[in-house]
């Protein structure tokens, strides 16, 4: 025994062994190793010493060989295969200097020798499952070679070197089989992992081929399953791309280089954003192992896109405000630029000079173009340029600016400009920005000198001042658009698809600036569409609608009244559910509500008490917005009708008149003869007069009139024979206050103040009309006027509200206001 | 504080990366419009940083840079690129280059490079990088 551990530690280094185990030929190892061993300790006195040493010896050499190598080429088979044959060739002359020997032992010794070789080299080649059986299978061939040797001994040594080797082996294989167990379990779990980590990670040699096993991201990036063995680059990048040159130069480099800093340096030089098909794939690159790579890929084409455009967007931006702010230099550029199109567009000489104009021109263009900001004319005339630069002929040059895409590269600038401001902003003829007081101020003045004039010029004056009145209106669509982004961001809040907002309408139509209230009150109309009436897009495609639900916003001018709709194809509203909940409110009795019409169920939507119940459905968060919306289309005098198709949509139509009051008291002109306005101006022109002379106090007129109940007064003259109608004046403020004190000015007692008030109104308009008669036009001619009567507040309401012929201004002073109105009876 | 020695001859890129430096906390110590000009310079100056750029007039950057290393081979070199010249980048850094910066030429970038050539000084780079990003 001594003997044995003595050889073993001399021949065998403890480090070596480990060295061995762990090189993972175990199998193999022990045959090599233990066999000499044992049949040394046993048959020492029989075989000759000094063969058995040489030949343990030269084993040990050529496995330490095998080792020493192959530690250092485990990654290429084709090498290991090479050196396999090369050690068992060695085995080969081994044994055949053991069959020389020509006895039992030498033959089992053989035996066993071919069995390690051929062991070992499965061990190498095959999986650890193989290893087992193989190892099995070679000690059965040892058994039945020694049994066939004859000699008891052998076989019995041969029986028992067996089951311990068996033994060895079944321990060791079993280990390996766990080991093998958990590394599969890992692996699919790190594979588990990577498939949902949403990035593509791959590997490849430095063959550039790659390997097996990837996660699932490659195969929907590339659309293939089959990316095994292929080569990376071709997956990656199109044909003799510069992009394939970098990243396999980067691959290359980064193989021969000194350190892992400059590995990561190459590698970090591979391009980082590549397209595949339609995605933009980010690409990251690490060395693994000597020969191998990792790449992992990364799909950023929503982040791109995002990117791109927001950076669009900002663009944009950039040019609307540009070409905003300076509206009439833009709209010259542009006539300038269509100009030089027609010339170049246009056969016409080719001759060297001309072109060189054009070259010059469209070089100032460019500049021009990209100081203002535009998205494509510039950087296309850019790369016109470039193209043109290498050409000498002048026959070429003009053909190919007239095949350029110039025109329709600069219209698609236009275009959006076009959608953001309106046709109509580029179209329109120069502007300027006009301040409101600026135009209140050249009305003022006109008015001032209305008087002037024959009656005549009087009319046609007039007639320009309600011109100049009209300047102050709003573009109705201004009004609305801001509703396009608002749709937007309420559906996405609230999880429903809605198309972008769609309005229809006369784009230059222009109204009061008093709409504007209702037009803010039009929100709860947007509110109650996309939260109540649009269902979610699984209802919507449940029903069998358009995924995508639609609203839309038309506005009409129907003779002098707006008629304004919005209609959406959500479910519309539920009548049944409005009515039980108008019944349990108490607001209407059941039999109220059997008799009510479809469309009298659905303006229920506008009655503020449904609202508070706050019930789900169509009714929830109504009322109040809607009550809202209702009272303000009432103060405009207007109406609302519903149309309601349950399961399709529901569609609300305001009728607005365009020239009623904004409220009880606020008064426009109905309509109005020649005549009366020719007095109403006349007696606007004498009332201004008679107010700065009596009160040296400064006025401005306008053609509303709001009766405020502040110390209201009123009196009124009565026209016949060539106008019948009457003339009325409203006092209201402290200006009758400020008459009595012209006309009184050494006072008057308080308790005579009522009376005076009365005296003076009438005296008042007394003045002013018989001032005015003198400047009545010819149609006018004869006219008589009965004393000055005056009137209670109530009687002048019931007066306004009934007589529709009229004509109305109020002059506002900071005293008070003078309302006036003349009242055709004519008919 | 570091002392970086600037090679381009391009005046707007100069200027661009003297100015990012300056605010960044670094002394720009020199600059130099060409190769020829900027071995002397680097020899006179010996700055702990040198920028440089690729094409150049008279001596391009990577023989530049060739001949810098040679007098010292500690010389750190950083390569200002665009885009195209990843080929001469890799000889840039097959010849000892730490590292490079793309163009368009941004706070980041810069940063980036640095942290990568003295990864010692990364977190005080960090903080003058914050205070750059916030006075953008």
């Amino acid at each position: 025994m001594h003997k044995l551990l003595k050889l073993f530690h001399t021949t065998y280094h403890p480090k070596l062994i480990d060295a061995m185990i762990k090189a993972n030929f175990s199998g193999a190892i022990l045959v090599n190793i233990f066999i000499p061993i044992i049949i040394f300790y046993l048959f020492h006195e029989s075989i000759p010493l000094g063969q058995l040493e040489i030949w343990s010896t030269a084993q040990f050499l050529i496995f330490t060989l095998r080792l020493a190598l192959q530690k250092k080429i485990k990654d290429n088979i084709n090498i290991q295969f090479v050196l396999l044959s090369f050690t068992s060739f060695l085995y080969a002359i081994l044994s055949w200097e053991a069959l020389l020997y020509a006895d039992d032992t030498h033959l089992l010794l053989v035996a066993m020798i071919i069995a390690s070789i051929v062991a070992g080299s499965i061990a190498t080649i095959v999986s650890v499952y193989h290893i087992f059986f193989a190892f099995v299978l070679i000690q059965m061939l040892g058994l039945i070679s020694a049994f066939l040797a004859k000699g008891e001994d052998i076989f019995f040594l041969s029986a028992l070197l067996a089951s311990s080797f068996l033994h060895l082996v079944l321990k060791n294989g079993y280990k390996q089989y766990l080991n093998m167990k958990e590394t599969l379990a890992l692996n699919k779990q790190v594979k588990n992992l990577l498939d949902n980590t949403g990035d593509g990670f791959l590997s490849f040699d430095k063959h550039l081929k790659c390997q097996d096993g990837f996660s699932s991201e490659c195969t929907r990036i590339f659309e293939t399953k089959e990316i095994k063995d292929r080569d990376i680059t071709e997956l990656l990048f199109k044909d003799d791309s510069y992009e394939k040159e970098i990243f396999v130069e980067a691959i290359e480099r980064s193989l021969k280089a000194d350190n892992s800093f400059q590995i990561d340096m190459f590698l970090s030089l591979i391009p980082q954003d590549i397209k595949i098909r339609n995605l933009v794939i980010s690409l990251e690159c690490k060395r693994h192992s000597d020969a191998y790579f990792i790449l992992i890929l990364r799909d950023v084409t929503d982040k791109k896109r995002l990117e791109f455009k927001l950076e669009h967007q900002h663009k944009v931006q950039r040019l609307l405000v540009n070409v905003a702010s300076n509206k009439n230099d833009f709209i010259d550029l542009k006539n300038d630029f269509e100009q030089l199109l027609k010339i170049l567009y246009t056969p016409s000489d080719s001759s060297a000079s001309s072109i060189s104009k054009i070259k010059k021109e469209l070089h100032t263009f460019k500049g021009n173009f990209s100081q203002k900001g535009m998205i494509y004319i510039s950087k296309y005339i850019h790369e016109l340029e470039l193209k043109v630069q290498h050409l000498s002929s002048e026959e070429e040059i003009i053909s190919t600016y007239q095949t350029s895409d110039l025109r329709e590269i600069f219209d698609k600038d236009i275009a959006v400009i076009d959608s953001a401001l309106g046709e109509e902003f580029l179209n329109s003829t120069e502007s300027i920005s006009v301040n409101i007081e600026e135009i209140s101020a050249i009305e003022f003045e006109l008015k001032s000198f209305v008087y002037k004039f024959n009656l005549e010029q009087q009319i046609a004056l007039n007639t320009i001042l309600s011109d100049i009145h009209k300047l102050k209106n709003i573009p109705l669509r201004e009004m609305l658009t801001p509703y396009i982004t608002y749709v937007e961001r309420l559906s996405k809040k609230l999880d429903k698809e809605v198309l972008p907002l769609v309005i229809i309408g006369d784009e230059s139509l222009k109204v009061s600036p008093r709409l504007k209230n209702f037009m803010k009150q039009l929100v709860h109309v947007f509110n109650n569409s996309i939260d109540h009436g649009i269902e979610t897009i699984e209802e919507r495609e449940e029903s069998k609608k358009d995924p995508f639900a639609k609203i839309v916003c038309k506005y009409r001018l129907n003779s002098e009244i707006l008629v304004l709709e919005i209609s959406d194809d959500g479910k519309g509203i539920n009548t049944k559910n409005l009515a039980s909940q108008a019944q349990e409110s108490a607001m209407k009795s059941t039999q109220e509500l059997n008799t009510m019409s479809e469309e009298e169920l659905c303006s229920l939507v506008f009655q503020e008490k449904l609202s508070t119940k706050g019930n789900v459905d169509f009714i929830s968060g109504i009322g109040i917005g809607l009550a809202s919306l209702y009272s303000e289309l009432k103060e405009l005098h207007g109406n609302v009708s519903i149309q309601n198709h349950p399961g399709e949509g529901v569609t609300f139509t305001f009728f607005i008149p365009l020239h009623t009051s904004k409220n009880q008291n606020l008064f426009y002109e109905g309509a109005s003869s020649q005549k009366s306005q020719t007095i109403l101006a006349t007696i606007i022109t004498q009332s201004e007069l008679f107010i700065k002379k009596s009160l040296g106090i400064i006025v401005s007129t306008n053609r509303t009139l709001e009766i405020s109940d502040t110390n209201l007064h009123v009196a009124q003259i009565q026209f016949s024979k060539d106008f019948t109608g009457k003339v009325i004046l409203i006092y209201s403020g402290n200006i009758l206050q400020a008459f009595s004190e012209y006309m009184l000015p050494d006072g008057f007692e308080e308790e005579e103040r009522e009376e005076i008030y009365q005296d003076v109104a009438k005296e008042t308009i007394n003045t002013i009309v018989g001032l005015s008669l003198q400047y009545f036009d010819k149609s006018i001619d004869e006219v008589e006027i009965s004393p000055p009567l005056e009137n209670s507040p109530e009687e002048l309401l019931h007066i306004i509200q009934t007589k529709e012929l009229r004509s109305i201004a109020t002059i506002e002073t900071s005293q008070g206001t003078l309302g006036i109105i003349v009242l055709n009876e004519d008919a | 504080m570091l002392n970086v020695m600037i090679v381009d001859d391009s005046k707007i890129i100069t200027r661009t990366l003297s100015k990012n430096f300056e605010t960044m906390g670094f002394n720009v110590v020199g600059i130099a419009m060409n190769g020829q000009d900027a071995i002397e310079m680097f020899k006179k100056l010996k700055p702990d940083l040198v920028t440089m750029d690729i094409t150049m007039p008279v001596m391009n950057g990577i023989e530049a840079l060739q001949h810098i290393r040679e007098f010292d081979e500690k010389a750190r070199i950083v390569m200002v690129t665009s885009h195209g010249e990843e080929k001469l980048v890799m000889d840039a850094i097959s010849f000892g280059a730490k590292g490079y910066i793309l163009k368009p030429i941004t706070p980041l970038k810069i940063k980036q490079a640095i942290q990568k050539t003295f990864p010692k000084i990364a977190n005080e780079i960090e903080e003058n990088y914050l205070s750059t990003t916030l006075t953008y």
